[in-house]
């Protein structure tokens, strides 16, 4: 045999043996990695409320086929928030999702949100917003501006409060709680899949958060 | 299938096949004409004649110009592992090119090939380096990359630089319209099976052109950009995938082993059976493994009327 043709032979076992390998330790490492659990909820700031996770939601709406609204959510939600009726940029909202929580009520279509076309949660397991100014707009409503970060991307985006109320908690301090509602353009967070083309490109969100604080 | 999708499948795979199927034709016409598909398989890699340049710059540049068409506008600097595959591309295109032109010591070409892999395999990985996978984990995953990607690399230019007519764009179009397959069966990602769809369209079209003018070939360049960006759709759809839809290591086994076993056809009494039979021969090899990948996939596939089904 030739010395060519020796070195051929010798480079393709060693592909074919790699090509095995490569198949094996992606069967080893598929648990690797998984889902990132969701964010320790972040310090709140003086006298802001904690988010209740638990009595907290978020819900995505986009329209499909031009046709229907669609709803989804994230089930896991950190953050704080606090709503000053007397001194509203005093006011703030952190907030960070777990992406890894989406839920669509199907489990293909979890798994393909999840998934490069969409949110590419081991990417980017998390998307926050921070905010950046409040401005109250009428009784109880305030016009939150702040950075959403989406997929990677962090654009400014600016959101409609609510204040939904408060009381006292049943285990002492204070409960309080609020709805933020934003519209984006999701090709703008560089989620641009068949957007226009089955999809539509504005999706609202619409975050329902429970706070409280001692 | 959703009339939607099947309209993004119809602009990733006609306007690249076109536009490559005309280029080509036009630049090998004439050249293209010397040489049988019955000639025999060269002993070495000699430089064939013809317009070698156009296959790296359609592969690459239509892979390119079809991005905003398909996916939107370029994200620059890029964020996702996703956003790097044009830039994969171009740089696999431009080395193409320039393949065509001069060609180094085996040992230089395969060491700038190894850096250029490992370097886009850790600016794609970056965020699941900082994520999901950590340091250990990251560098076995960019290593297997690497190495594999060689591999691929490595099997589709033995064939090409072998073999003249279909055999060289034969091996690409089964490793790469595989994926393409194999990522729209899944419901992996519809963005990845397009960017296969439309290197796919290209090779497809080289295929046809091969026919025609049977001195067609990939030697020389042609066939690093599906070298690279086939390496960089798998690293993502089978690395980054989560759940159900990442691709499953025995479909990338599979896939993997179609262009290495087009490759080890090359050799032997298989590799010297010259005519029709041998290249028929050959090409059954290379297209076997995706075959089988392909039957498992589509006998698994969920239809989409049963419960708990999915449709985009």
């Amino acid at each position: 045999m030739s010395k060519c043709a020796c070195k051929g032979v010798w480079m393709m076992v060693a592909a074919a043996g790699l090509t095995g390998l490569f198949a094996v330790a992606g069967a080893g490492l598929m648990g690797a990695g998984e889902a990132t659990p969701a964010a320790a909820p972040a310090a709140t700031a003086d006298g802001a409320f904690a988010v209740d996770a638990v009595h907290s939601s978020v819900f995505f709406k986009i329209k499909h086929m031009n046709v229907a609204n669609f709803y989804g959510r994230f089930n896991k939600v950190s953050g704080s928030f606090l709503l000053n009726k007397e001194s509203p940029e005093s006011s703030s909202l952190e907030l960070t999702i777990d992406t890894t929580s989406v839920d669509s009520n199907n489990k293909g279509r979890d798994d393909h949100l999840k998934g490069n076309d969409f949110f590419a949660v081991k990417e980017f397991p998390t998307s926050t917003f921070k905010s950046t100014a409040v401005k109250k707009t009428g009784e109880g409503v305030y016009e939150v501006t702040g950075d959403l970060t989406l997929r990677g991307t962090t654009k400014p985006v600016t959101a409609i409060v609510t204040d939904t109320g408060s009381a006292a908690g049943r285990k002492g301090g204070t409960v309080a709680g609020m709805e933020a509602v934003v519209t984006i353009k999701r090709s703008e967070f560089g989620v641009s899949f068949m957007s226009g083309a089955g999809l539509s490109e504005e999706v609202t969100l619409t975050v329902s958060l429970e706070g409280k604080k001692d | 299938m959703d009339p939607a999708v099947l309209k993004q499948l119809a602009l990733g795979g006609g306007p690249p096949f076109i536009i490559a199927l005309v280029a080509l034709l036009i630049a090998w016409w004439k050249r293209g004409r010397l040489g049988s598909i019955d000639a025999p398989i060269p002993p070495s890699p000699a430089r064939p004649g013809g317009p070698l340049w156009l296959a790296p710059l359609l592969l690459g540049g239509v892979l390119i110009g079809m991005h905003p068409l398909l996916f939107g506008k370029y994200v620059l600097p890029p964020r996702a592992a996703f956003d790097w595959i044009p830039i994969g591309a171009a740089i696999a295109m431009v080395l193409g090119i320039s393949a065509t032109r001069v060609r180094f010591p085996w040992f230089a070409r395969w060491a700038v090939r190894a850096v250029i892999i490992a370097a886009c395999g850790a600016l794609m990985s970056m965020n699941w380096l900082r994520g999901a996978w950590g340091f250990g984990t990251g560098s076995l995953w960019i290593a297997a990359f690497v190495i594999t990607t060689l591999a691929v690399w490595w099997s589709f230019e033995r064939v090409a630089d072998r073999s003249r007519g279909i055999e060289g764009p034969a091996a690409a179009l089964f490793f790469i319209g595989g994926i393409m397959q194999l990522m729209l069966l899944g419901f992996a990602s519809l963005s990845l099976a397009l960017v296969a769809e439309v290197l796919a369209a290209v090779l497809f079209a080289a295929c046809v052109v091969s026919l025609v003018r049977p001195s067609f070939t990939l030697a020389f360049g042609g066939v690093h950009v599906p070298a690279v960006v086939g390496g960089m759709v798998m690293l993502q759809a089978f690395a980054a995938e989560t759940g159900d839809v990442r691709l499953h290591p025995l479909y990338a086994g599979l896939l993997l082993l179609s262009p290495i076993a087009s490759a080890i056809a090359t050799f032997g009494p298989l590799g010297r059976m010259s005519g029709r039979r041998g290249t028929i021969a050959r090409l059954a090899i290379g297209a076997l493994p995706v075959l089988i990948a392909i039957g498992i996939a589509a006998a698994r596939f969920t239809p989409p009327n049963a419960d708990q089904s999915y449709e985009y």
